[in-house]
């Protein structure tokens, strides 16, 4: 049963042939919204739990800062990096509609590490939302309580930093997807992520799993934990690393901006182990946050 | 004999206490309130504009002191189902007191139901204020340990707004009204807010934690993205302690 449903998942991911955009970009943070908390109604029906909108919203974020040995893809870069990110999301029924345009210019490092690094990136994603019926909902639950989780597709157009921009064939491109994934048997939910890589010195895959372990509070200080595995096919299949995560947030909710302050290590078993150390530091700051409309009369259900 | 002269004797002796059950009993409302502040209370007003019952829907009744030093006013009106009368006094720690009948006599002679209530303010209290950017309403809920306490529930409409003769041991449960989601309660008491330098500022990262939603929360914690939705509806709640105000 757990072979067969996980041989399903990779089976989904397979097909859905579509790429995140970098699970690991330690200043990309999660756009996760909760469609229950702009109104949309959970409605159940014969073919599932349908969606029905309410609010849509428009969500605009620049996030600004620097990073230490920067980690890109699968492995640290060795490289610094200050990077300007801004992430503009559209939310409507289930649906994500995502724009992400990033740009690096590398502080520190060898040509080699600063090679690794594209100068920019343009990520096109789409997300779709779902829910159904939590199988082992707890005791206390006085309602139907369901599991929600989201599907997403993504396709990225990276330049390199060394690219002159009428070369269109140097070009590095992604696809890929990324679901929500509960491992079988614990009431674990994970993201897991596939992504397919055409650069100019070759085509790789890679496959990542990223568990979110947690989130606590200290005062004002938000925390979380995370515990991510990522490994790459080139010409064959690579071990690849283990990423534990703390993320430390101060929010300035009435400036609309948050400090993030964010620590990484990477490690390495093969050959010895090793750890690598990736530190961040940056503003995250919405630029634009637009609840478009209130319906009161019932809306027709999304299938 | 001796069995004859102890039943004149026993109706002799509660005769008074059954005829005052008559004029006190369950179906017979008070005639009359007779409100007392005990300890220092201030120099409440002559006229005196006192809640019945602990709900957001009360009656108010007006006493007027009398110089015997008690305020006095009619009794309850007969659709009120409550003996609880509440002070509006700041400074009377949790201000609902249940009252105590009794019989008396008017001034023409006639036998009437007096309810008697004491409100205290020997008992510290303090002041809850509650501000709201931008402003919302907020419903609130007060509650003390004891069991025959009265639970208070009422609205601060569009907070800034203050709760002021809170007791010691009283907690507020605040649940801001928004929509198109709900809120599970913001629990205060005197002691948490202590802890908290007497200041507790919850900001829309905050709120996200008391967000309730339909099929419950799912596992992951809060994103950014959610708390930035959550910021167009209510980008902070600040609670306040303050010295009681008599």
């Amino acid at each position: 049963m757990a072979r067969a449903r996980f041989l399903a998942i990779v089976f989904l991911v397979g097909v859905s042939a579509a790429a995140s955009a970098q699970e690991f970009d330690i200043f990309d943070r999660s756009d996760f919204l909760d469609p229950r908390l702009r109104g949309v109604a959970l409605v159940p029906d014969p073919r599932g739990i349908m969606f029905r909108d309410e609010s849509p919203f428009l969500l605009s974020r620049l996030s600004f800062g620097r990073v230490s040995d920067y980690y890109w893809r699968t492995a640290p870069t060795g490289a610094d990096v200050t990077v300007a990110h801004v992430a503009t999301s559209y939310y409507r029924g289930r649906h994500q509609f995502s724009l992400k345009l990033t740009h690096f210019s590398t502080n520190s490092g060898s040509d080699a590490d600063v090679a690794l690094i594209p100068r920019n990136r343009v990520t096109l994603q789409w997300a779709a939302y779902h829910a159904r019926p939590d199988p082992s909902p707890p005791k206390d639950s006085d309602e139907a309580p369901v599991i929600l989780t989201r599907y997403v597709f993504s396709a990225s157009v990276e330049d390199p930093q060394n690219s002159d921009n009428s070369s269109v064939t140097q070009r590095n491109y992604e696809l890929g997807g990324e679901m929500d994934v509960r491992v079988p048997g614990i009431n674990v939910i994970g993201t897991l992520s596939y992504a397919h890589r055409h650069a100019a010195n070759g085509t790789t895959q890679r496959f990542a799993f990223v568990y979110r372990t947690g989130q606590s509070d200290f005062r004002r200080l938000k925390i979380d934990t995370s515990i991510g595995y990522v490994a790459q096919k080139g010409d064959h299949w690579q071990w690849g690393n283990v990423r534990p995560a703390i993320h430390f947030r101060i929010p300035l909710d009435r400036a609309s901006t948050a400090i993030h302050i964010a620590y990484a290590p990477t490690i390495s078993v093969i050959g010895g182990v090793r750890v690598r150390h990736e530190i961040a530091a940056f503003l995250d700051r919405s630029l634009i946050a637009h609840v478009f409309k209130r319906q009161t009369s019932d809306s027709r259900p999304e299938s | 004999m001796k069995t004859q002269l102890a039943v004149i004797v026993a109706v002799a002796l509660f005769a008074p206490v059954l005829g005052a059950q008559s004029v006190c009993s369950k179906d017979h409302r008070p005639d009359r309130i007779r409100v007392r502040f005990i300890g220092e209370c201030g120099n409440p007003r002559d006229l005196q504009e006192l809640r019945v019952g602990g709900d957001s829907r009360f009656v108010l009744l007006a006493a007027i002191k009398k110089d015997e030093g008690y305020w006095e006013g009619r009794g309850f009106p007969s659709m009120i189902k409550s003996v609880q009368l509440c002070s509006n006094v700041c400074g009377v720690a949790s201000s609902c007191v249940s009252g105590k009948a009794t019989p008396d006599r008017d001034k023409n002679g006639s036998k009437i139901c007096v309810a008697e209530y004491e409100f205290r303010c020997d008992e510290p209290a303090w002041t809850l204020n509650v501000s709201s950017t931008p402003l919302v309403t907020l419903s609130y809920t007060r509650r003390r340990p004891e069991a025959e306490s009265v639970e208070q529930r009422g609205e601060l409409k569009a907070a800034p707004g203050r709760l002021c003769d809170l007791a010691s041991d009283e907690t507020v449960s605040l649940k801001p009204q928004v929509k198109p989601y709900s809120f599970r309660d913001i629990v205060v008491s005197k002691a948490s807010l202590v802890m908290k330098r007497n200041t507790w500022t919850l900001g829309a990262s905050e709120l996200l934690r008391y967000v309730e939603l339909p099929g419950g929360r799912r596992p992951q914690g809060a994103s950014d993205a959610e708390s930035a939705f959550v910021q167009q509806d209510l980008k902070e709640l600040k609670l306040t302690i303050e010295p009681a105000v008599r």
